[in-house]
């Protein structure tokens, strides 16, 4: 029992760092044509997928939350905020999602998982500017969701096999 | 465990891969822009797809400034012009200032409407300020000082004669333009943008094309717009006009381009006149000649190879038939024809 | 395993199109509207133009006045007031620079086939 609880805490760790990692990789991307600024490609959106379909509910709000206090370290307080909202709501979404709607396939989850990310770092910047001009912007976000939605859950799907020994590994050691 | 050890590398593999190819992407297409004040006006410069290119956007910026206000404004002490109009002479031991000089008379000489000694008529006008219309006798005086005979050059001496004060107005913006390229060219930049009021320069590539978009002021609308764009690779375009610098007085518009024969400012159907051609110092003079000159100026810029459009106060556009290509004319209140200069 | 994609992934993609393209109905023309305000050089303020109030801002002397899909320069201490007279500003690349107190104001925005530099 004790090796699982040392294992999964290894591999939170290991997520962890990789979507703060993706993260920092992502603010090195310059704005490209199809994307307006302030719009990323959401990678580290992956990793939060990832822990909620294999990990579990304590495991992937801590990335979350990790992640977040990262950007407010790095970033300032709005930035950590920002990200603090975006993945909570996307993380929520995705525990959901991967784990209780089976009908929903990687695409879709991704789709969501951007969608909800983008959602709360909306409402964030509306309470901080204190302007509903903020949502003037949603509309070219939600397409923007849409397009790296779909891009995040190809790799999301094609990553998947790469994991399945983590899962086979857990259910190895828990079965003994 | 093991299958944490096998991804481990494949991990780190795909992040210095990912690092790698982001790197190079990001500078690939970064367009980085600096802000700052000289000659008078607003500067701008851009560099495009060049690593570290908002430190030498930054260069070019405190360039432009420094050579501002060592050399060319006629209003901050500490420049050599301002010193050559407060003694009446001034000794350059670099040799740089004189040789500048030098370009611009010969400049000059090609426009005997034009002169380098300008500042009297901005003073006596009071351009800069609340604007006044002197008597004659205060235009006469003006004039007699305004003559270029009154600026002689000996070794790396200059001295002005009778009261002449020297001004670089139709010249620095060019110049400034043209230094701040040539830095961001030596620090390597790949490409960029320097806007130093009126005058642009581009040169190298954006990262996607060599032709670069400019638009061209609209006279009769706010800042910043165009009616028109032109499509330009390692040139520099510079506009003068009467529609920003100038007051009114009794109904009565009176423009900061002054014609140094006559000592009154510009008055004629030309509200704008653009020029493009290879060198900054070149085009801002150019500019400058032909408003003064309007449709006559079109055989010297031919001699100078220089193309131009020259905007009239009736919305007629008159340009160079090699800009053919190149001219996209956005605002279609404006009627455009082409002079043919082969 | 979960599937790539599903009939109901791209139910879901088309709500959120769906969605989009009614916002867009809703405020299309207020997208991104934003002005710098730069004092020597350097960023100063940036700010949203969609407000229908108008706001006052003052910087170095020059009075800027903003909201309603505009801004502009109502009053400075400047003497030649070109600031003043680039009159009022609602199109991404417009500017009012005041020279003698170092301030400029520029509306930006994402319209990527406006110039990059504009000559006079």
């Amino acid at each position: 029992m004790k090796s699982v609880k040392i294992q999964k805490l290894t591999v939170t760790a290991l997520f962890t760092s990789l979507s703060v990692v993706l993260s920092i990789l992502e603010s090195f991307l310059p704005t490209f044509a199809i994307l307006p600024p302030g719009a990323k490609p959401g990678f580290s959106n992956i990793i939060v997928m990832f822990s909620a379909l294999s990990l579990g509910v304590p495991q992937t709000l801590f990335i979350v939350f990790a992640k977040a206090f990262f950007a407010f370290l790095t970033r300032g307080a709005v930035a950590g905020l920002m990200s603090l909202a975006g993945g909570f709501l996307s993380g929520i979404c995705m525990l959901i999602v991967l784990r209780r709607i089976k009908r929903i396939g990687c695409v879709g989850a991704g789709v969501l998982s951007a969608v909800c990310h983008n959602t709360g770092q909306l409402i964030v910047s509306f309470i901080t500017v204190g302007s509903t001009a903020v949502f003037g912007y949603a509309p070219v976000l939600l397409v923007v969701s849409v397009v790296t939605g779909v891009i995040t859950g190809a790799i999301l799907r094609a990553a998947i096999p790469y994991f399945n020994g983590l899962e086979k590994l857990f259910s190895k050691e828990m079965g003994k | 465990m093991k299958t944490v050890k096998k991804l481990l590398p494949i991990f780190c593999v795909l992040a210095i891969c990912a690092v790698f190819v982001f790197s190079f992407v990001k500078d690939m297409y970064s367009e980085k822009t600096q802000y700052g004040f000289a000659c008078g006006s607003e500067v701008k410069v851009t560099v495009f797809g060049t690593k570290n290119g908002e430190e030498k956007a930054k260069s070019a910026v405190d360039e432009i400034k420094c050579i501002d206000e060592n050399f060319l404004s006629d209003t901050i002490s500490t420049s050599a012009v301002y010193k050559l109009n407060e003694q009446g002479e001034y000794t350059d031991d670099g040799g740089e200032f004189i040789s500048y000089i030098n370009e611009c008379v010969d400049l000059v000489s090609k426009c005997d409407k034009m002169t380098l000694l300008s500042k009297p008529f901005v003073d006596t006008w009071d351009i800069s300020g609340e604007g006044r219309v002197p008597s004659h006798e205060e235009i006469a005086e003006t004039v007699k000082k305004a003559d270029m005979k009154n600026l002689t050059v000996s070794g790396n001496r200059v001295t002005l004669l009778n009261g002449a004060k020297l001004s670089f107005g139709a010249f620095g913006k060019g110049t400034v333009c043209e230094k701040g390229v040539e830095i961001l060219k030596s620090e390597g930049a790949k490409g960029g943008i320097v806007t130093v009021g009126g005058t642009v320069g581009v040169f190298g590539s954006s990262g996607k094309s060599e032709d670069f978009t400019v638009g061209v002021r609209n006279p009769f609308g706010n800042a910043g717009e165009y009616f028109a764009t032109v499509s330009v690779s390692n040139a520099f375009l510079s506009t003068s006009g009467d529609y920003e610098k100038y007051f009114e007085k009794d109904g009565k518009r009176y423009c900061h381009i002054f014609d140094a024969q006559t000592g009154l400012p510009v008055e004629s159907d030309i509200t704008s006149v653009t020029v493009i051609t290879k060198g900054g110092t070149q085009s801002d003079f150019l500019s400058t000649a032909l408003f003064i000159l309007g449709e006559d100026g079109v055989s010297l810029a031919k001699k100078e190879n220089a193309e131009f459009i020259i905007v009239k106060k009736d919305k007629s556009v008159l340009i160079s038939s090699t800009l053919r290509d190149k001219f996209h004319l956005v605002d279609d209140s404006f009627s455009v024809s082409f002079v043919e200069v082969n | 395993m979960k599937r790539l994609i599903t009939v109901s992934d791209f139910i879901v993609i088309g709500i959120i199109l769906l969605a989009a393209v009614l916002l867009l109905l809703f405020k299309s023309n207020e997208i991104g509207k934003t002005a710098v305000i730069r004092v020597d050089g350097k960023e100063y303020k940036t700010v949203s133009l969609t407000n229908d109030g108008k706001t006052e801002i003052s910087v170095n002397g020059v009075l800027i006045v903003y909201g309603g899909g505009e801004i502009y320069v109502e009053n400075s201490t400047c003497h030649d007031k070109i600031c003043v007279n680039a009159g009022h500003l609602s199109k991404k690349g417009q500017s009012a620079v005041c020279v003698p107190n170092r301030v400029s104001v520029e509306i930006v925005g994402n319209d990527k086939s406006a110039p990059k530099a504009v000559t006079g």
